[in-house]
């Protein structure tokens, strides 16, 4: 469709982008360019922080580690999908554990944190202590590198996947239902329909899902503030870096240029993958 | 052959809604529990003796009930604010053909991507400059619409076969009707977990209202709740009840809503 | 769709009008405490009464924010230029403010016989570089609390505690030994207490000049590696090298370990959620070194610089460090004044039998005594040095580096971090 109109319909939402997100977002940017003082005024200090910050090789093992976080957005994906397609049937059951793979996401993340460091406790915890019926060795999940960060995709993926797998369900839903009843009809066996109709239909959901898991997967944070607080620079991330060096070690300009970078980064991964995967309509 | 693999559906099935469901059973068992089973070693799931205390204690520590309709303000006002204006705008992104379109999808990826841990401080300037601060509405405002949730309705939108809009136009259809009465409901289940995902997120939020709020009165529940762990008030069984209290909405949205998840809710065409 | 925007233009011109509130003629503090309420509600309502009706033309707000998002709230309020006049500040709160240039000296605005108030030792804790930049408030010293049950299990009597951190090593080992279970708690790695052990062995970290740093050479190395060598023989808990400071209670209270040494304050905790637990637990003085001293931790008071009410900040300060109200907040919960006059009164000696009365008499006698014995944290770089220490003793730890070499790392960028200066 062609029309003036479409501009009303995105001025709401650009309206609030524009001086919630983006007139923001250019403050950051100016203060990384500072020494930023909020008590006693800001120095300019042109690219140091950013010269500072490619200098340092906790910001590198930074982005190392969070580009490895990556391996969990293929397992995200097919894990969301095949339990989403598992169960959208109208039975009891179905709903049941619709229901059920859901309480990761509303399970508070301190919570959580508990449990799981529980489960990870390395004298005390639960999987070292099945290891041991089993007479495996012990595995240091929580002070070894790079272990630790496998248990911290192992949160990750508890917490995502009832996510992914909603955002998966209604993509399905929206299929209408003429186009599953005539492949049946048809003869096409359950993989065939997936192959021939259910992929394709789902294209736009697929994009959605990778860019947003996969930048969520740079930007992880949390799981490793609740579990792993105490490790060495060298075994955290790109935003942990940046939460350290802006609200631990007060230095907001310098977390400025490191979340200029964040964003920079996680944006050209995004239109990368969306140039890729969405051609028809950009 | 078929049975083999309806067995193992269920058996993988049902391990990950162990998996899922094991925390949660443990925070509600918690919740349930006496001082005394607390630290039980191994930990029991399920409490010997089913106490209430934990609830009436939480609920009395902390002025719950306001904070809890603090929250709830809180909530549906963002929520109704994201699934209107992003729906509106994810819709025109989908369906016109306009100058710098691409554009504006580029932005739309970028306030999502824009690290929110770093604009607080900005924000907070600007929501003080037009003096919403210490206020709800200061809280609801600035995050309401979100890039993830424009990206959300736009890919939805694209789904939709052209041939709805071509019939509905040659009816003669305002292009907000169509957006309204025609797509809208064609995208229901995406709404649902827009307004639930919005639901949860806003819900959870501890950081902006924390931020913005000053006056005790205007606490919503999350940061209300922050007050029970602490050097000096520590009770990991209130915190438990608070968390469970705190879920509950959440759980009952995401239950009412089921039926938008099912297969095949939706003929394909005509209106 | 016109009408909708003139209305969104009428809204935004209304609300920037909004802000102007009308001009009060009284005197407006607002002073932000960390996490005390709602424990200490009652307490400073009435306090700040007082403090108003003593003060009329004076007005205090009083805003309690939770440990968790402090930093960003307290950036926040001054990024938006709406900074608080009088803070609590939590040590590491109180460094990096002092980094950052934002609080007054009070050395400026107080006489000489005012500061005469305090424990010297306290004073010294809120003293960066010359400047004394906060008020010590409500102090805690280190007690160690133990399980009488777990003890006597190993067989172990009370008089076999130990009381240096050497003899804190050998119990260590011959519990291990009995019962195949870790004695104690302790945070060696992350939020380190090893220099808090080197304190009080008298072992500097530094030269005099604080400006190399030496606990690359004995007798540093020797106690270091005595840890180090404990961890790696599987004495120590595991996490012990990652746990952060302020989770040192919880393997004591979920029954783990059978001793930890922390502060009185932490008792209620372990009261509240593991009171099994609690009926067996028994307070005995803190383990110390060759100097017997205690570490000494202390939450201060400042001003801010950018308070348009410095006097009266001032004021409101010294009011709630008098000793009649530091003793009153010590009454409500474990904590120390740190007044002389307050810490004197016998309510810190009068015993009513409760496990927790004895910590607080042991606490307060060895308070005298106490002092920050972890210099390094009064440096404005504190953190970045708290740090490269601690990923040394991770590493050492760990076995990825011989002991000698990870401190010698350490130690280079101490030097490094020092010269900066």
């Amino acid at each position: 469709m062609k029309s003036k109109a479409v501009y009303w319909f995105l001025l709401p939402a650009f309206l609030m982008l524009i001086f919630f997100a983006f007139f923001p977002a250019l403050q950051v940017f100016y203060y990384s360019f500072l020494d930023y003082n909020v008590f006693n005024g800001n120095t300019f200090v042109g690219l140091q922080n950013y010269s500072k910050l490619f200098s340092d090789p906790n910001f590198w093992d930074a982005f190392k580690n969070s580009l490895i976080f990556l391996i969990v957005t293929p397992v995200l994906m097919i894990l969301s999908l095949m339990l989403a397609l598992m169960i959208r049937e109208k039975s009891g059951t179905s709903s049941f554990f619709r229901s059920l793979f859901f309480l990761p996401v509303v399970t508070p993340i301190v919570i959580a944190g508990i449990i799981w460091r529980w489960i990870f406790a390395e004298d005390t915890g639960l999987m070292n202590y099945l290891l041991s019926l089993a007479s495996i060795p012990q595995v240091p999940w929580l002070t070894n590198y790079p272990v630790n960060l496998g248990s911290i995709m192992i949160l990750t993926i508890w917490r995502g996947f009832g996510y992914y797998m909603m955002i998966f369900l209604a993509g399905l839903a929206i299929i209408p239902k003429e186009l599953e009843e005539a492949s049946r009809l048809d003869g096409a066996n359950k993989l065939q329909q997936i192959h021939h109709i259910i992929i394709p239909e789902l294209k736009p959901t697929l994009l959605l899902i990778f860019v947003i898991s996969s930048t969520n997967a740079i930007k992880i944070f949390t799981e490793l503030y609740i579990m792993i607080p105490g490790t060495p620079a060298s075994n955290k991330t790109l935003v942990y870096y940046l939460y350290k060096h802006a609200f631990e070690r007060f230095d907001f300009g310098f977390g400025s240029a490191a979340g200029v970078i964040i964003f920079i980064l996680t944006l050209g991964f995004s239109i990368i993958n969306v140039k890729l995967l969405d051609k028809e309509n950009v | 052959m078929k049975r083999t693999t309806e067995l193992f559906k269920y058996i993988f099935l049902i391990l990950v809604a162990a998996a899922a469901v094991g925390p949660f059973l443990w925070l509600l068992g918690t919740s349930f529990k006496g001082a005394e089973e607390l630290f039980s070693y191994p930990p029991k799931l399920i409490p010997d003796n089913f106490i209430l205390e934990n609830y009436t204690g939480v609920w009395n520590a902390v002025p719950f009930e306001l904070y809890f309709i603090n929250s709830i303000v809180v909530v549906a006002a963002t929520v109704l604010l994201n699934v209107f204006i992003s729906s509106l705008a994810g819709f025109a992104l989908a369906r016109f053909k306009f100058k710098g379109k691409n554009i504006l999808f580029l932005l739309v990826l970028a306030a999502m991507l824009i690290p929110k841990e770093l604009i607080i401080i900005p924000v907070y300037t600007t929501v003080l400059k037009i003096g919403l601060a210490d206020t709800l509405a200061g809280v609801i405002i600035p995050f309401a619409v979100e890039g993830f949730a424009i990206f959300l309705m736009r890919q939805a939108f694209i789904s939709i076969p052209k041939e709805i809009e071509e019939a509905a136009i040659m009816d003669g259809c305002s292009y907000f009707r169509l957006w309204w009465k025609v797509m809208m409901p064609m995208v229901k289940p995406t709404i649902a977990v827009l307004a639930i995902f919005t639901f949860i997120g806003t819900w959870g939020d501890f950081l902006w209202p924390l931020i913005v709020l000053k006056n005790q009165e205007n606490y919503t529940l999350q940061v209300g709740l922050s007050y029970m762990m602490g050097t000096f008030v520590n009770n990991y069984r209130y915190v438990a009840a608070g968390a469970v209290l705190a879920v509950i909405p959440v759980i009952f949205l995401f239950i009412f809503s089921q039926k938008y998840f099912e297969k095949g809710i939706f003929a394909g065409s005509g209106k | 769709m016109k009408k909708i925007f003139v209305a969104i233009l009428l809204l935004g011109v209304i609300f920037s009008f909004a802000g102007c509130g009308g001009k009060e003629d009284k005197k407006v503090i607002e002073f932000w405490t960390l996490q005390l309420s709602p424990t200490f509600n009652d307490y400073f309502k009435s306090l700040i009464k007082e403090f108003e009706q003593k003060n009329p033309g004076t007005v205090v707000k009083w805003i309690d924010i939770p440990f968790d998002a402090a930093i960003q709230k307290l950036m926040a309020a001054a990024a938006a230029g709406q900074t608080p006049d009088v803070v609590n500040l939590s040590s590491d709160f109180l460094a990096k403010f002092y980094g950052m240039n934002a609080l007054i000296d009070f050395k400026t605005k107080v006489s000489e016989d005012t500061l005469a108030w305090f424990l010297e030792s306290a004073l010294q804790n809120c003293t960066f570089e010359g400047k004394l930049i906060g008020l010590p408030w409500y102090l805690n010293t280190y007690v160690l609390i133990y399980n009488t049950e777990y003890i006597k299990q190993a067989g172990f009597d009370e008089k076999d505690l130990p009381a240096t951190f050497d003899e804190l090593i050998d119990f260590s080992k011959q519990y291990t030994k009995a019962t195949g279970k870790f004695a104690l708690f302790w945070n060696i790695g992350k939020d380190s207490y090893l220099p808090m052990m080197l304190g009080s062995e008298d072992v500097q970290m530094m030269d005099s000049a604080f400006t190399k740093a030496i606990f690359n050479l004995p007798p540093a190395v020797v106690l270091i590696d005595k840890w180090i060598q404990l961890y790696k023989a599987g004495v120590m808990q595991r996490e012990s090298i990652i746990s952060p400071g302020s989770s040192i209670i919880e393997p004591f209270q979920s029954g783990q370990v059978a001793m930890v040494f922390t502060g009185p304050v932490f008792l209620k905790r372990v009261k509240e959620n593991a009171p099994g637990i609690y009926a067996g637990t028994g307070v005995a003085p803190a383990v110390v070194g060759k100097t017997g001293k205690h570490e000494l931790a202390a939450m201060s008071i400042s001003v801010l610089k950018n308070s348009r009410n410095i006097d009266e900040a001032v004021r409101f300060s010294l009011f709630l460090l008098n000793a009649v109200n530091q003793l009153k907040f010590s009454k409500i919960e474990t904590t120390f004044p740190s007044v002389k006059e307050a810490l004197a009164d016998s309510y810190f000696t009068s015993d009513d039998g409760s496990l927790e009365t004895k910590a607080k008499i042991i606490g307060a006698r060895e308070l005298p005594a106490a002092v920050r014995l972890q210099k390094y944290l009064l440096h404005p770089q504190f953190d970045r040095l708290r740090d490269a220490f601690d990923e040394a003793i991770q590493k050492a730890a760990l076995g990825k580096a011989s002991t000698q070499q990870a401190l010698d790392e350490a130690v280079e960028k101490w030097n490094k971090i020092l010269e900066e200066n």
